[in-house]
Order: C-alpha cells, then structure tokens, then sequence
C-alpha cells in the first residue's frame, strides 16, 4: 500500500509523484549536463571571463602538439583497462568460490572497511608499503643485506603498475559489492545444484550459467569502474606515473598554469578526455557483445571444466593479498605519523609526536570542513535518496509500466555523474560558478559533493528498498491510521540497517572527494583530502602519514557509528540489542 | 544399473531426520519417498546428489553401479535431479539448454542429432531456436526432464516434479516420466506429497 495513501484517502495521484521524481533528476542532472555544456566554449577558444573572446582551433592544435600525448593518452587506457579487467575477474572469482562457503562471510567483513578507506589515504599507504624504502625493501632487505634501498621505481613507475596495483585493492570490493547485490536475484543455489548434477564443475557453472544472467546487472557498475580509472586525479598524483603522467593528470596541470591560454588547452583536453571515456566504454560494450556471439557455442560444447581447485585457491590467495596490502598500508601510515626518524633498513624508527603536534594546529579547519561537508551531503543524499525510491514505489502501485520506467529513468540519471569523467564536467562547473562568483563556499562544496554522494546512497538504499514487503506498511497504517508513524516506525524500523550503512557510505564517500573540493573552493574551503594530496609534492612522509592516517580513520568512524547504531538503541536510559538486528 | 541406499542416517544439530534407511532401486524402477515437510526428504536427495550442507551428520553409504559415492563430489556421481521448478537457462535457446547437457565426447554432428531427437522424443520437434520464456508450463518441464536425461545419468531423483503443474498437464507429464525413466532403464527415487504420483505402491519408503 503506498505510503501517501492517508486515512484511506489518496492525498497524491501517480502523476503528481512522477513528476516530483523528474523534477528532483533535472535538478540533480542539471548541474552536470550544464557542467559538460560550459566546457564546449573554451574547448573551441571562447572563454570571455580570461578575455578569449573569439572560437578558435587553436587550443586543438596546441593539445595536437602537446609532447607525450600519445604517451599520456596510452597510459590512461593501459591502467583504467587493465585495472578494470584485473578487479573483475578477482572480483568474479572470489564471489564463484566464496559464494555459499565459510569463507564467504570473511570477505564480507572486509567490504565495507575497504570501501571505505579514501581512495588517497589507501595510495599513500600502499607507497609507504611499496617505495623502495619502503616496508617490503625494509623486510627484504634483513635477509638480502640491503644497506641503501634498491634503485627500483616500485611507485610512480612509468608503466602505471603502482596505479593499476591500487585501483585494483579498491575497485575489486566495490564489484564484489554490486556482484552480491545482483547474485542474490539469482538462483545461484539450484543452478549450482543442477549444474553439479549435470556434471559440471562450480567454477564452469558460474562461468557458463550464472556469469552470463550477471554481467548485464553489473555492466554500470563496471563502466563506472572504467570511467572513474580513466580521469582518476587524486590517486595518480600520488602513485601514478610523473613523466609524462596519466592525461586526466595532465590536464588538472594545464588548469592550474600560471599562463592563461592553458585553460583553453585544459578545455580541449577535458573534452578529449570525455570522448576517450565515451570511446572505450563503446568498445567495452561492442566486446562484450561479440564475445557473447562467439562464445556461444562455447557454452553447449560440453566441457565440464578442471583446475576448479587451483583457480579458487588462487582467488582466494588474491584476495588475501589484497586485505595484506590495505593492511600493511593503514599499519604503514600509522607508524609513519608516529616517526622522529627512520634510517634505511632499518625495522624500528626513532618514535616522536612532532608529527602529530605539527600538523594538529593546521588540521582542525580541514577537519571541520571535512566533517561539516561530508555529515551535510550525507543527510542530503539520504533523505533525497528516500523521497525518490519512495515516489518510485508510489508510481509502481499505481501503474506498473510507469513505474518501471520511472525507476529504469531514476537508476539511469544516478549513474551519468559517474559514468561521466569527473574532471570534464567538473572543470566546466568551476567556470560556471567563478561566472555567478559562488566559488569559495561549503555549501558550493557540498553540493558538488552531492552530485557523488547522491548516487552511491541512492544504489546502496534502492536494493532493500526493492525488497521491502509493503504489506507491513499496510499493517501499519491499518492499524495506526498515520502515514507518518508508519514510515519512521515500520519501514525505517525494518530499513534500518540498511539505511545506517547507507548513511556511512555517503560520508565515506564525501571524504574521499577531492576535484570537487579543489575546483569548487577555489582555495578556500580546505578538506583532509585536499590537504593531503597537497603534501605530495612536498614529500614529507610524517606529515602524509598524520594527514593519511585522519583520512582514513573519519570514514572508519562513522562505519563504527553506523554499526553501532545497526545493532543497538537506547531503551530506558540503558543500551539495547535492536530486534531486527 | 542399480541405486543402493544403506543404512542411511540424517542428523541435524544432533535431532535424528533419517533412521537407518535401506533400499535397492533397480533400473526403470521408481521408488516414491513420502513424508510430511521437514521430515528429512530433500535431505536424502540432497544426500545422493553430493549436495547436503556441512552442518548435517550422516552415515551409510550410497552405492550406485557397485561405486560408493559418498566421498565423490556431485559433478561425479553421474545422478540427475529434476526439481518442481523446471529451471531452463534464461540465456539459452531451448536447443542449447539441451545441447549443454550432452556429454563432451561427441561431435558436434552427433551433438545436434541428439538434440534433435530429444525433441521429437518430448513432441517438440521445431522448438530448438524458441527463447525458454515462450514455452508453457508443460513444455518447460519435458525439456527439462530430457535434459536431465542428455547428460546420461546413471541415477534419477525427482523432487516434487509434478507439484507445480495443473490437473491435467500433471497427468500426461507423470506417464511421460515414468516411461522415459522405464525406456532407459534408469533408477529412480521420487520425492512426493501427493499419493497418486506414485507409480508403484509397493515401492514407497514413508518417513515420519
């Protein structure tokens, strides 16, 4: 029964909810579409705010010429492809031969902490780990006799490993997160079932009956993955390839030049960079379509598979590998925030709280900013996220074609902000506000925060959303006649996990954002990210591991909080398991 | 071909499901297995097929063609299943569900005439480009049946697999089961609820 149905009395038709729900997508599209619109002008040499006032080729010639753009352009590829690859495959094999086992619930509980680690606290941790003075050169070294680090180019190296290595720790859990979210609208236990009694393998009966029912419900997530690695800023600055760098890094260089007329060339780009996007995700799409063609008779040839043992053994060592590695770099950035002094090879430091001291006085606004702007588009996201899924309820009640569509249109707008690549269209938004002078405000800040932070709360929420059985609400009207005590006692009671997971990963989320903070604050607004990716250049590695270390550990309260809070409550002054818990 | 249940024990957190189970089921035969809901029927299947949870006890052996296989993992024991739901793959014609069950040593002449005769054997010659969600109920459950059959099981289990089919459809579905089952000379143990499935009243094992 739909929630706006009050006292028996319908207070809203299907159409009056359909279009709150379009009106609430155009202003959350807007913003990005306006973004993407306002880039196209400079690209072409009109930019009257820096005086270019006439269209031009110009900045296309330049961007032509630029040395190492072939190089710059390759490298973007190579790492977003291959990252991409590498985090679906582990990612498909771990839940093929996890799915169902003990060993399931083990990579479960490491989800959501390695979700939500910022993207950039887990680089400088994992450079930490791998630099060639580094803890793993350190370890190495008591057994090879090492007394000056190796001259290896383990981070920054020129092929990108180091940025392909990191994607991979942190896209790997989020495709293993929307693979479970989809496999459970699956019959994976009778196809498993079947499949065995049929003769095949369980590997081959995910590859050959389930993978291909699962694909089409994961391929957004996936392009996501893809666009995200392709124009990714934070992470390459910190562990990407310098020279020449990855071309989304490039680009943020040509924006920040002292010398003008390389905006132009940063708009040009950001429109290359754009189609490079919409390019290989075109080519992914025609791939999968004629591998699905050529495969065909693959899947009826009749092989019943081997080697299922060694290919979960090896996923399984994988995934070890990865929680090692997160491991040793949140260890990493800890220690390092704690050290006076740390010769090579040294296995102990020299321990001090300068670090600490140093960097608390300058850290206190970044933190408040942090936690002002992530708490403020948190709530935001939620209640957003609520007020749509629920008019996409209301719609599906009352006319289901409508409400598939409406859905299908909401599911669709959530992921234009992330299939797009954040530096185009967010590069274009930066010349929109320094027009209207709304740069230099949290509240700027948080609403292209919003613009992340909205679709992941809304993907995260709309599962159990879908799941939900009206037919408590239903019970709950009837018997308290309120819409209202209904919704906050029935559904958010039965949501409520959901919701407060929900809640935790839209901070961690707004924590971890940078090029909106960087391009909405025009230098004003500071957050621990923004801070911390601009300690890269200095290289003082305490000071990163103060800033690192803070970073990671806001989001990682909040889960705390949210798990907390998804368990227990307050009944008369005293703490209380929740019931549904 | 033969199918040998002995002394087959079920527990589950030390509550006893199954006591000493023991029967023979010999080729083209069809032994019924009743019992109310819980009492431990999808577990014996389950048992056979190699697929019962960790957390179930047992003990006995299952023996089929003189092989014991409790220690086989179920893509080696050679036992088909057909459930109540007729799970036909969503992905793939009604030919390629077929084909995917044929063993790998044939060719893939052989492969096609296989199929092929599987559907003139179910009546549904023509249908092997036809997408499976274009098939009525009754349609869906032969081809799943013959594609339990193409894989060449040495051992038949069938959960429930008339319960979800109408009156009339439920009737000419169990004779054309029982006589593939009969024609193949395949062992049989079927799990029911209703009486009148049961094909021979003197082969039924009734739990409690």
């Amino acid at each position: 029964m739909s929630p706006l149905l009050k006292s028996g009395k319908w207070v809203s038709s299907g159409a009056v909810s359909s279009l709150l729900a379009l009106g609430l997508l155009v202003l959350f599209i807007l913003p990005v579409l306006a973004g993407v619109g306002s880039i196209m002008l400079p690209a072409f040499g009109y930019m009257p705010v820096l005086g270019f006032e006439t269209f031009s080729f110009s900045s296309w010639q330049m961007l032509l010429e630029t040395p190492a753009l072939i190089q710059m352009l390759g490298l973007s590829l190579w790492t977003s492809a291959s990252s991409t690859l590498l985090s679906l495959i582990l990612a498909f094999g771990v839940i093929c031969f996890a799915w169902g086992t003990p060993f399931w619930h083990k990579v479960q509980r490491w989800l959501a902490p390695l979700m939500a680690v910022p993207h950039v606290a887990l680089a400088f941790g994992v450079m930490f780990v791998l630099m060639p003075s580094g803890l793993m050169a350190r370890l190495i070294a008591v057994f090879a006799g090492w007394s000056f680090p190796p001259d290896w180019q383990t981070v920054q190296d020129s092929y990108g490993i180091s940025l392909i290595l990191l994607l991979v720790i942190k896209e790997t859990p989020f495709l293993i997160f929307m693979m479970a979210a989809a496999v459970v609208q699956l019959p994976v236990s009778d196809t498993l079932r079947l499949g065995g009694s049929l003769g095949y393998q369980s590997g081959v009966i995910w590859l050959k009956l389930i993978w291909p029912r699962l694909y089409p419900m994961i391929r957004l997530p996936v392009y996501t993955v893809l666009a995200f690695s392709i124009s990714v800023v934070d992470v390459a600055l910190v562990i990407g390839p310098a020279n020449p760098p990855t071309f989304a890094v490039q680009i943020l260089q040509w924006i920040y030049d002292p010398d003008l007329a390389n905006s132009l060339l940063a708009a040009s780009g950001s429109v290359l960079l754009l189609l490079l996007v919409v390019s290989v995700i075109g080519v992914f799409y025609l791939t999968e379509w004629v591998m699905s063609r050529l495969l065909r008779s693959w899947l009826v040839n009749g092989h019943r598979g081997r080697f299922s043992i060694f290919w979960g053994s090896l996923s399984r060592k994988a995934w070890h590998g990865l929680v090692m590695l997160f491991l040793a770099g949140g260890s990493a950035l800890l220690v390092w925030s704690f050290v006076w002094r740390w010769r090579f090879p040294s296995l102990w430091p020299d321990w001090s709280l300068r670090s600490w001291e140093r960097a608390w006085d300058c850290m206190s606004e970044p933190i408040v900013n942090s936690l002002l702007i992530g708490v403020t588009a948190t709530l935001a996201a939620n209640t957003i996220s609520v007020i749509l899924l629920e008019l996409n309820d209301f719609q599906q009640q009352q006319s289901k074609s409508a409400g598939k569509w409406l859905s299908l249109l909401t599911r669709g707008a959530m992921y234009i902000p992330l299939l797009l690549p954040q530096m185009t269209f967010l590069f274009g938004v930066q010349l929109l506000l320094l027009q209207w002078g709304a740069e230099g405000h949290w509240l700027t800040v948080t609403g292209l925060h919003l613009l992340f932070v909205l679709p992941y709360c809304f993907l995260g929420l709309s599962g159990p959303w879908q799941h939900y059985d009206q037919r408590h609400s239903l019970q709950g009207l009837l018997l308290s006649r309120s819409w209202l005590k209904t919704f906050v006692q029935v559904k958010l009671g039965v949501l409520w996990r959901p919701v407060m997971a929900s809640l935790a990963l839209g901070f961690a989320v707004s924590i971890a954002q940078y090029l909106p903070t960087l391009f909405a604050s025009a230098g004003r607004v500071e957050t621990v990210t923004t801070e911390a990716v601009s300690l890269v250049s200095g290289g003082n590695r305490r000071l990163i591991g103060v800033y690192g270390l803070v970073q990671m550990l806001l989001p990682f309260i909040f889960y705390v909080m949210a798990f907390f809070l998804s368990y227990w409550t307050i009944k008369n002054g005293c703490f209380a398991r929740r019931l549904n818990s | 071909m033969s199918l040998i249940l002995e002394q087959i024990d079920i527990s589950l957190d030390g509550q006893r499901l199954l006591d000493k189970i023991c029967c023979r089921v010999d080729g083209g035969e069809v032994v019924s297995v009743l019992g109310p809901s819980g009492c431990g029927k999808s577990s014996l299947l389950n048992l056979i097929c190699g697929t019962l949870p960790n957390s179930f006890v047992f003990s006995g052996e299952v023996i089929l063609e003189g092989i014991v296989l409790n220690n086989l993992p179920s893509y080696k024991r050679q036992v088909g299943i057909q459930f109540q739901d007729h799970l036909l793959f969503p992905h793939m014609t009604v030919g390629e569900n077929l084909a995917f069950a044929l063993p790998v040593n044939y060719k893939k002449s052989e492969r096609q005439e296989r199929v092929e005769q599987a559907l003139v054997d179910c009546e549904m010659l023509g249908f092997s480009g036809q997408n499976p969600s274009m098939l009525s109920g009754g349609q869906k459950a032969r081809i799943s049946l013959m594609r339990t059959l193409l894989s060449e099981p040495k051992a038949l289990l069938l959960d429930e697999p008339f319960s979800k089919l109408d009156t009339t459809l439920r009737s000419s579905f169990r004779h054309f089961v029982f006589q593939q089952i009969q024609s193949r000379r395949i062992p049989a143990l079927m799990v029911t609820h209703d009486e009148q499935d049961i094909p021979d009243k003197r082969r039924v094992i009734r739990l409690a």
